[in-house]
């Protein structure tokens, strides 16, 4: 092998060490909170038919051909395995199933600040579990990992896509106009938001709470201009997502994790399967999210098994580098093996 | 958090002397001397850095800078894995698609209407990555051929039979008898800030967005009043 595959590397001492020492810390740790290990495998086979929220991601992933002439994937995601799993081999397992998982994922596409097209990921998942006891597990599941890692000033930034959702349905706006603003948030492009919601011609409640995401005003405040909107939506769908989304909060805060939560309620995950919560993590240091999950009923559903479920996964690779950061060079290792 | 201070990436050339003039009204003042060597500066509100158009937004997207200005033609060009916060307003500039006068009745045709004009046509262009998409998405066969600037003189070389270009006066077209064949959108410089900073530093980038938000609203208010 003369040269190595595009977005792939090598790891050396003492970064390897680091990287196996720190997954063990997070294995244990997700061990001894209950959940099971399951290894899973890197090749997939590619379903055409596969329903759109999962085309999205492996539309984009490396694809080969095996020697029988059937497509094959290399997994970009691990959450579908998982989910997939629960619904097959694991179905008759008593809920809640708790498992977690390591190893790496392979995307074509990959945001700047990210680097590789090889990631390496450790995550657990939890199948079997509504809102909103599985999405403060998770939630203080994921805040227990990063403390564990040694992750310093980091926050978690907390949205909830059925308040989105809602919001849009009161809003009465077309399958066109949510997609449009949909892709707006989670391409984070706010001038263009700004302008969709100016030209949407929706009721005024909606716009001033759609303009208020825009604001990246402070937990209390979006939430206040939630609870109006929700008063006015008759329907009561906004009223019953955003009960979901407080009780949650107010579950992480009692579970001591409240200072760590950063509402974002414009926060869009790239991949389409989340229903519920969603989030990601941030810490000083590092350009995009060290971790993120949420809650993903719809993929269950989609897959032939309706249940709750709820999850996430660290980057391992971005957390060793923000551990190690101060300098630029993380990975440089001179000298002798 | 230690640093509380926001960085800023303002990029050289075109845009830079309305982006540092916004930011100071902004209240984030940087005496900078344009012509000077220096490359980054520390004052009492913030940090600036001085980066290539083309680099701010990957200064940002990794976190080096927390906030820059960028013209959305590179936002365009450069991918979108940054917040795009604030259209500024300035550095106003349309894209098209432009060819030589001789040849444009042609030209129109064949990036107008997909299977009329058989064979790819060659286009010049500092936007390849834009440029791939825009003809990928209208079904016609192009050529990219990426070029660093000035490409006003592919097609006079020869080397391409037209060109995507970003113009704000057109008078450089004029000078190279090019024209207009196609207005793809506009352009404005644009306030851009890192995923992480935008909820760690949210509190220093809600003044900064506040302030800047005022300064363009109280500036298109007074070219409306201002004759000509």
């Amino acid at each position: 092998m003369k040269y190595l595959a595009e977005g792939t590397c090598y790891l050396f001492p003492p970064e390897s060490q680091k990287r196996r020492d720190l997954e063990t810390r997070l294995a244990n740790l997700l061990s001894s909170e209950g959940y099971q290990e399951v290894v899973l495998p890197i090749v997939q086979a590619y379903d055409f038919d596969a329903p759109r929220p999962l085309r999205k991601m492996t539309d984009a992933a490396y694809k080969f051909v095996d020697y029988r002439g059937q497509v094959m994937v290399l997994r970009p995601d691990m959450t579908e395995v998982v989910a997939n799993l629960a619904c097959r081999e694991l179905k008759d397992i008593p809920r809640p199933l708790r498992l977690f998982y390591s190893g790496s994922v392979f995307r074509t596409r990959r945001p700047r600040w990210a680097g590789m097209l090889e990631s390496y990921q450790i995550g657990a998942e939890m199948v079997g579990v509504s809102a909103p006891e599985g999405d403060v597990e998770m939630l203080s599941l994921a805040a227990e990992c990063l403390k564990t890692a040694g992750v310093l000033g980091f926050r978690m930034r907390l949205g909830h896509i059925g308040v989105m959702e809602s919001v849009m349905d009161f809003a009465g706006m077309s399958e066109e106009q949510k997609a449009d603003l949909r892709s707006a948030l989670a391409s984070r492009d706010l001038v263009q938001v700004e302008r969709l919601i100016g030209n949407l011609g929706i009721p005024r409640v909606c716009r001033q709470f759609l303009e208020k995401i825009l604001e990246f005003p402070d937990g209390e405040d979006i939430l206040e201009a939630a609870r109006h909107l929700a008063s006015c939506d008759k329907s009561q769908q906004t009223a019953r997502a955003l009960s979901e989304l407080e009780e949650i909060i107010s579950g992480a805060s009692a579970r001591g994790i409240g200072d760590f939560i950063q509402l974002d309620m414009g926060l869009m995950r790239d991949l389409e399967y989340y229903t519920g919560t969603v989030f990601e993590v941030y810490t000083p240091g590092c350009g995009g999210p060290i971790s993120g999950g949420g809650r993903y009923d719809g993929l269950l559903k989609i897959l032939g098994r309706p249940e709750g479920a709820v999850g996430f996964a660290l980057d391992m690779q971005q957390i060793l580098n923000t551990l190690s950061k101060g300098n630029g060079n993380a990975g440089l290792y001179i000298g002798e093996l | 958090m230690k640093d509380e201070l926001l960085t800023i990436a303002v990029p050289k050339g075109r845009l830079l002397h309305d982006s540092l003039e916004v930011l100071g009204l902004a209240g984030f003042p940087c005496d900078m001397d344009e012509d000077a060597r220096n490359l980054t500066y520390e004052t009492p509100h913030a940090r600036f850095i001085l980066a290539r158009p083309g680099d701010v937004p990957t200064y940002v997207s990794y976190g080096a800078a927390d906030v820059g200005i960028v013209g959305k033609d590179v936002l365009m060009e450069e991918g979108r894995d940054v917040y795009e916060v604030l259209d500024l307003g300035f550095g106003f500039c349309r894209f098209v698609v432009a060819a030589p006068r001789a040849f444009a009745a042609e030209a129109r045709l064949a990036v107008s209407a997909p299977g009329r004009v058989h064979g790819r046509i060659r286009v010049a262009t500092k936007f390849p990555r834009f440029a791939e998409a825009l003809f990928k998405d209208r079904g016609i066969h192009a050529e990219i051929i990426p070029l660093r600037g000035a490409t006003e003189l592919a097609p006079q070389a020869g080397l391409a039979a037209i060109v995507v270009d970003i113009v704000s006066t057109g008078r450089t077209l004029r000078e190279n008898d090019l024209v207009v064949i196609s207005e793809i959108g506009a352009s404005t410089a644009r306030l851009i800030a890192n995923r992480a900073s935008f909820g760690l530093k949210s509190k220093q980038i809600r003044t900064l967005v506040e302030a800047l938000r005022r300064v363009v609203t109280t500036q298109a208010a007074k070219e409306e009043v201002m004759p000509g």
